[in-house]
């Protein structure tokens, strides 16, 4: 039995010396990987992949992937699992470019409306033998607070509101000990623009010459978005301090989309012709939306993963169709 | 700024961020968790979720000060779990535990007097007490000016004189 503490300074030097329980068990970083996107952006795929398409081509039979239809019966999007081959540029680059992360983080300061080149001579270097140049789009959303700012002919696509209301099956999946708000707001919502169309052949070569020439390890070239919208992000919380939410992504889309993710957990489900992909591992439904001019990918993402806690399709799926026109 | 940067490889960079703060300061974030929520197995949890949310931030790349930031995002989701916990099942330093093993190493005497604090009073104290930090970083990471955060120690301080005077004159 300690001694009675009579003074603060007592009461000071017993917290000070207090034991602190161990830490029982490893910090679960499983649950962090279920932040990480790995399914390689649209934009990265299609630079990548227009210079690798032979690679592409030679290993397109052994892929493991899903098609989505439309209610004509038309496939309208493919998402398949990259072979071990189609991935190794993306790692390499990943490895090369880790030491220019603290750069690129600086660079990333820019203007609105604007984004940077960025090339690194051994990215340049040690990405060719893959056939790639390690050419990189430096770039920033342009935050909105409200849908109202998202465009009107991408808006009037889905029933995008300011808030997001959870059903009661869906709040044991959404909240620890299913005590939460059975309305969600938007707390964050970002968009982003698509790049000029661009000859990255040529663009790479020429930046490399010119940091060979001028003997630095990287070059960075200035360059304006276009209008278009590449892609709409909505984050729906409990508010702004809230843990966890759901997601909804729309990207723009074309025929398919290149994976690291492994989808053979994946289940796909048609209702009212709509055909969604639901992602277990990740909590999230896929499912594409178009008119006669435009076509985006949509993701609907559970945020928070509880220990124990299955986020059902049923679940994603609600809230899929609580946003469908 | 950095925010909403969407470059495809921030995501690489941000999971390397993370193992570094992992290293640097778990081990801080669990004590400060655990003197604010008294519960090991809970202060476990908080400073994973922690974590899992400075991961999510997109200020996780352009933040100056780190600790601060961390230990404000601790702060906050500490309190967040109180009020989600009823006061008597998350906070197990009640009387009636006394002779029973607790996470505290049977210190109940500590014990006793942080349960007649409130948990923002406890994140106080450890800040200033256990941790030693000065005004301005405790300020700064409860978010308030440096003078209120004084006079909320005076208080505090103030306070824990209060309840040991009144228990030594219970105890006659």
């Amino acid at each position: 039995m300690k001694d009675k503490i009579k003074t603060f300074e007592e009461f000071e030097a017993r917290m000070k010396s207090q034991e602190i329980p161990p830490v029982q068990r490893n910090i679960e970083l499983e649950r962090k990987k279920i932040y990480k996107p790995i399914y390689l952006r649209a934009s990265f795929i299609a630079i990548f992949l227009s210079i690798c398409v032979t690679a592409s081509i030679a290993t397109a039979m052994n892929y493991t992937g899903w098609k989505l239809f439309n209610a004509e019966g038309q496939e309208v999007f493919e998402m398949k699992t990259m072979s071990e081959e189609e991935e190794a540029p993306h790692r390499k680059y990943d490895e090369v470019m880790e030491k220019y992360r603290v750069i690129k983080e600086k660079l990333s300061d820019m203007p609105k409306g604007k984004f940077r080149y960025f090339l690194a001579v051994d990215g340049y270097e040690e990405l060719g033998m893959y056939g790639g140049y390690g050419l990189t789009m430096l770039h920033n959303g342009e935050k909105i607070d409200s849908v109202m700012q998202i465009p009107k002919e991408l808006k009037e696509l889905l029933l995008l509101k300011e808030d997001l209301q959870v059903p009661e099956e869906v709040k044991e999946s959404l909240y620890f000990e299913g005590i939460g708000e059975d309305k969600l707001v938007l707390t964050e919502g970002t968009i982003y623009y698509n790049f000029p169309a661009i000859e990255v052949d040529g663009l790479a070569k020429d930046m490399y010459a010119e940091a060979k020439e001028n003997n630095v390890e990287y070059i960075v070239r200035e360059g304006t978005l276009t209008d278009d919208i590449r892609e709409v992000k909505l984050l729906y919380s409990e508010n702004k301090e809230g843990f966890g939410g759901i997601e909804i992504t729309l990207q723009s889309a074309n025929e398919g989309m290149s994976t690291t993710e492994n989808l053979a957990s994946s289940t796909k489900l048609t209702e009212n012709g709509v055909d969604y992909l639901y992602d277990p591992v990740f909590q999230q439904v896929y499912f594409v939306i178009e008119d006669d001019t435009k076509k985006f990918i949509v993701t609907i993402r559970f945020t928070t993963k509880w220990e124990g806690i299955v986020v059902a399709k049923e679940d994603v799926l609600a809230i899929a169709k609580s946003i469908l026109k | 700024m950095l925010t909403n940067l969407s470059e495809t490889h921030l995501e690489e960079s941000k999971e390397t961020r993370i193992e570094e703060l992992l290293k640097e300061y778990h081990s801080k974030i669990y004590a400060y968790c655990f003197n604010i929520l008294r519960n090991s197995h809970d202060a476990e949890d908080a400073a994973q979720e922690v974590f899992i949310k400075a991961f999510q931030s997109k200020k996780l790349l352009e933040i100056n000060n780190t600790n601060a930031w961390l230990y404000r995002i601790a702060y906050n989701h500490c309190l967040n779990k109180v009020k989600r916990k009823s006061f008597i099942e998350f906070i197990p330093f009640v009387e009636k535990n006394r002779g029973q093993e607790d996470d505290t190493n049977s210190d109940m005497e500590l014990s006793y007097i942080l349960s007649k604090l409130k948990p923002k009073e406890r994140a106080m104290i450890v800040l200033r007490i256990v941790e030693d930090k000065d005004f301005t970083e405790i300020a700064s990471i409860l978010d308030i000016g440096i003078p209120t955060a004084r006079k909320r120690f005076e208080r505090i301080k103030s306070k824990v004189q209060k309840i040991l005077e009144g228990r030594m004159q219970d105890e006659g």
